[in-house]
C-alpha cells in the first residue's frame, strides 16, 4: 500500500542494469535475493522514483505516456507498475 | 499467443533475442576438486595440475565484474564447498550480486545453511545423479552419498533457501525419473531440472555405460507427471535453447570459455592476462553468440527465441559449431547418441 503523499526512491542496495538494445532491466534486491525482469513501463517509473511524492511520479508518467495509449490505460498501467515495484521492495517510501 | 508462435504462424522470421553489448550473468567454475568420484563428473575433478586461481585473484576479478555492470554469478565446481575459501568468496559477493551455487550439497550442514542464507544465496542446485540410493553410491563412488545429499537439500530448506534438484538424464535414472519429481515434493523444493548428459570429463568416459538414445529420454520425459507446486526444466524439444548469445564462464584457471558445457572445446583467453570483456569479443565468441546455424527446429525457436540449440552438444556429435543439436528430434537426423564421434573417445582437453 502506498501513500499519495510519501516521497518514492530506489530502495537502497538494489542493483539496476538497463538494456537499452531489450528495451527493459533487471533489478537484483539483495534483501529478498531475486533477480527481477522490468519491462519497459516499470523501468520508466523506477527511474521516475527519485525521491519525489508520488503524486508527482504519477503526472509525469501520465505526461510521458496517456499521450500515446490514452489517459486511463496510462493511470491503470502507472499503478499495475508502481504496485509491483512496491511489492518487490526495488522502491520503498523516502525521508 | 506469444510473439514467436505469431511470427511462425505468419512465416515471419522469429524474433531473435538482442545482441548484448556485455554480458551481465557468468558461470564460474570455482574449483576442480570434490569430496567424492562420480562417474558423471565433467569437470574431471583432480585430472588437472594447473593452479586454480588464488582468492585474492578471484576477488580482483569479481571487483571487475561488479563495475561493468554483472548481477548474476552462478558458482559451480567441481565441488565449490570443497574449496575452503568458498564461503569467503560468497561473502565478498554479499549484497553486491545475485549469486546461485551448484552443489552436490553433501558437504551442507545445519550451520553451513544458515551461514548460506545470511550470506544471501539466491539459491541452491543441487546434483543427485540418481534418486535410488544404492545406483547414486555407485555412481559417487561414495557409501551414503544419497543419503548425505538428502540431508544437505533438508538442512537447505530448512534453513529458508531455495532448492532445485538436478538430474542428469542418463541410462541409470531414465527408469526411475519420476522418483526426482516425488523427492522434489517431499522436500519441499519448488523446482525440479531434468539435464541432458553431456560428453564431457569422465561422463565422456563412461559414456557407454550412461547414454541413451535420444527417443529414450523422450520416453522418460513424456512419462513423467509433475506434482502440483514443482516446476519441471528440461532443455529438450521444443525447449532446446542457443543459450550462447548471453553466456559467459570461466573456468578455475582463469579461462574464458562462454559455457561450463563448452570448456573442452574453446578458450577465448584467460582472465589473468586481459579482461573478461576482451574475451567477450573474441571472433569465435561472437561467432557463436550470433545464431550462425545451418538448420533450425522451429517449435524450439518459438519458445526460446534463439535458433539451432545447444552449441556444445552440437559441436560434440558434429565438429561444427553452426550444426543443429542432435538432441532435439526434428534435427536429430539419425545421430546415435550412444556413439561418440571418434574423435571424443581419444581426445582429452
Amino acid at each position: 500500500m502506498y501513500s499519495r503523499n510519501g516521497c518514492y526512491s530506489k530502495t537502497p542496495d538494489v542493483v539496476v542494469r538497463g538494456f537499452e538494445e531489450w528495451g527493459h532491466a533487471y533489478a537484483f534486491t539483495p534483501d529478498e535475493p531475486e533477480i527481477h525482469d522490468l519491462n519497459c513501463s516499470a523501468w520508466f517509473i523506477l527511474d521516475l522514483c527519485n525521491g519525489r511524492p508520488f503524486s508527482q511520479i504519477e503526472a509525469d508518467y501520465l505526461k510521458a505516456v496517456a499521450p500515446k495509449m490514452g489517459a486511463a490505460v496510462a493511470k491503470e498501467q502507472f499503478h499495475q507498475g508502481f504496485d509491483l515495484l512496491l511489492a518487490r521492495n526495488i522502491i520503498s517510501i523516502s525521508d | 499467443m506469444n510473439k514467436f508462435a505469431l511470427s511462425k504462424q505468419l512465416n515471419l522470421p522469429v524474433r531473435l533475442a538482442p545482441k548484448l553489448e556485455k554480458p551481465f550473468k557468468l558461470t564460474i567454475c570455482i574449483n576442480q576438486t570434490c569430496s567424492m568420484d562420480c562417474k558423471l563428473c565433467y569437470a574431471d575433478c583432480g585430472s588437472s595440475k594447473r593452479p586454480e586461481l588464488t582468492t585474492a585473484q578471484w576477488k580482483t576479478f569479481i571487483d571487475e565484474l561488479i563495475a561493468e555492470g554483472f548481477m548474476h554469478i552462478f558458482f559451480e565446481g567441481g565441488e565449490p564447498f570443497h574449496r575452503p575459501d568458498f564461503e569467503e568468496l560468497l561473502g565478498y559477493c554479499q549484497r553486491k550480486l545475485y549469486v546461485a551455487v551448484r552443489t552436490h550439497a553433501t558437504l551442507i550442514d545445519e550451520a553451513r545453511a544458515r551461514r548460506l542464507k545470511t550470506l544471501g544465496i539466491g539459491r541452491l542446485y543441487v546434483d543427485l545423479f540418481a534418486a535410488i540410493p544404492e545406483i547414486q553410491d555407485e555412481l559417487t563412488g561414495q557409501p551414503g552419498s544419497y543419503d548425505a545429499v538428502v540431508d544437505g537439500i533438508r538442512h537447505a530448506r530448512a534453513a529458508g533457501l531455495k532448492v532445485t534438484i538436478l538430474g542428469i538424464l542418463s541410462a541409470r535414472n531414465a527408469p526411475h525419473l519420476q522418483r526426482y519429481l516425488d523427492l522434489g515434493k517431499e522436500l519441499n523444493c519448488d523446482q525440479v531440472g531434468v539435464l541432458r548428459l553431456y560428453p564431457l570429463g569422465r561422463a565422456r568416459k563412461n559414456w557407454k555405460e550412461l547414454s541413451l538414445t535420444l527417443p529414450e529420454m523422450m520416453t522418460a520425459l513424456d512419462r513423467l507427471k509433475v506434482p502440483p507446486g514443482i516446476q519441471l526444466m528440461q532443455s529438450w524439444h521444443p525447449k532446446d535453447g542457443n543459450c550462447c548469445w548471453q553466456n559467459a564462464c570461466v573456468t578455475p584457471h582463469g579461462d574464458s570459455v562462454g559455457c561450463p558445457y563448452m570448456r573442452e572445446y574453446v578458450n577465448y583467453g584467460n582472465i589473468t592476462e586481459t579482461s573478461l570483456l576482451q574475451t567477450w569479443d573474441n571472433p569465435l565468441y561472437r561467432r557463436l553468440r550470433a545464431n550462425d546455424v545451418e538448420d533450425s527446429c522451429p517449435d524450439c525457436s518459438a519458445t526460446q527465441g534463439t535458433h539451432g540449440g545447444c552449441r556444445s552438444t552440437a559441436f560434440a556429435f558434429t565438429g561444427r559449431f553452426t550444426a543443429p543439436d542432435p538432441y532435439c528430434n526434428h534435427h536429430n537426423k539419425g545421430v546415435d547418441l550412444r556413439v561418440l564421434p571418434e574423435r571424443l573417445l581419444f581426445e582429452d582437453p
